[in-house]
């Protein structure tokens, strides 16, 4: 296998993920006559829940993609689908109301049904994502805190999508795409889990300890660090990793024993 | 005195749990369908197609009244299930 084959599979992987949704819905009749605008911006609003998923699946820095791609593409395509998906609800919305102005009542929480009431909860989350990664600093978050919104929102985004989306119950009546969507929504929900809950978990276990610390010229230090208890790992010239060093709790007296973790707080797992 | 540092243990558990529940909630409702859907959706339905049929213009949000309730405000008959 050449080395753009595995880059080529994944791209079509993306693809096929993401067109999946929509290929099945145009076989689907929906109850009701209705426009082409208005499947139009059905198709969008499937289109917008295939690439949240996606970004979900591609945002975990799995080797696969990171050595296939790199970091940088990598975490690019993440920042570029997720104003996309963003775009795509919106313009879902706008053109649903433009069709019938009288939508506009179903974005009032107080009498829209809980189909509606699940939109918009997935809206907001979206936009809630979007804008404490563009004004992180503006707001004054911390990495960690950010990180922590970014992961709940995104939760609440894919879950109430999901809500939405089988609430309608227009498309997801058909069987093909009602499991196309709950898969595809669990497959997300477990690289959540994985990428999220479970990685890190396994990679806490790998501590090492501080062997020794040197000053460096200007602000730069030497931090050693000696696997604790396990082999180490391997890395490769121009690979990194990201040490992560929380201030200890006042009531902590000692700090000596406190291992150094990386990255992300985690054990020192390099990034490709 | 020393803190102890919260278990990843817990958070490992906890994860899961919020895994299985989320999955079994995504199971259950693509599994119910339509039958979850108009359990859950029938009582502020019918609340609306009411208001409707009394006069009060409540119901006009188009969004497919008229699958459970007929189409007796003028939008429903739509059905855009929005």
């Amino acid at each position: 296998m050449t080395a753009a084959s595995p880059r080529a599979l994944l791209g079509a992987l993306y693809g096929l993920v993401l067109l999946a949704p929509l290929a099945l819905m145009t076989g689907v009749t929906k109850a009701g006559a209705h426009g082409r605008i208005v499947v139009f911006a059905d198709a969008l609003g499937f289109a917008a829940l295939s690439l949240l998923a996606l970004q979900i699946l591609s945002s975990g820095r799995w080797t696969a993609t990171t050595r296939s791609f790199g970091l940088r593409p990598v975490l690019s395509l993440h920042r570029q689908a997720g104003v996309a998906v963003l775009v795509l609800v919106v313009v879902h919305v706008v053109v649903l109301v433009l069709d019938d102005p009288a939508r506009l009542a179903l974005l009032d929480p107080a009498i829209a049904p809980p189909r509606a009431r699940a939109g918009m909860l997935a809206l907001l989350a979206l936009a809630a994502v979007a804008g404490t990664s563009i004004w992180r600093r503006r707001l004054g978050l911390s990495y960690e805190r950010w990180r922590a919104v970014h992961l709940a929102c995104t939760v609440v985004a894919l879950a109430a999508a999901f809500a939405h989306v089988v609430w309608v119950d227009a498309y997801t009546s058909a069987p093909i795409v009602r499991m196309a969507v709950l898969g595809l929504v669990l497959a997300a929900a477990a690289a959540l889990f994985w990428t999220r809950v479970a990685r890190p978990y396994a990679t806490a276990l790998r501590r090492y300890r501080v062997v020794a610390v040197r000053r460096e010229r200007g602000d730069a230090v030497t931090v050693e660090l000696a696997a604790d208890g396990h082999g180490g790992l391997r890395f490769q010239p121009r690979q990194f990793a990201r040490l992560r060093t929380a201030p200890p709790p006042t009531a902590w007296t000692s700090t000596r024993s406190r291992s150094a973790r990386a990255p992300g707080g985690r054990s020192a797992r390099p990034s490709p | 005195m020393r803190v102890q540092a919260p278990s990843p243990l817990r958070g490992l558990l906890a994860g899961l749990l919020a895994l299985i529940v989320f999955a079994s909630v995504a199971v259950a409702m693509a599994a119910g369908g339509s039958a979850s859907v108009a359990g859950g959706l029938t009582p502020s339905l019918t609340g609306q197609a009411a208001g409707a049929a009394t006069g009060d213009g409540r119901a006009g949000d188009g969004d497919g009244f008229a699958r459970v309730a007929g189409d007796g405000d003028g939008h429903g008959g739509r059905g855009h299930g929005r």
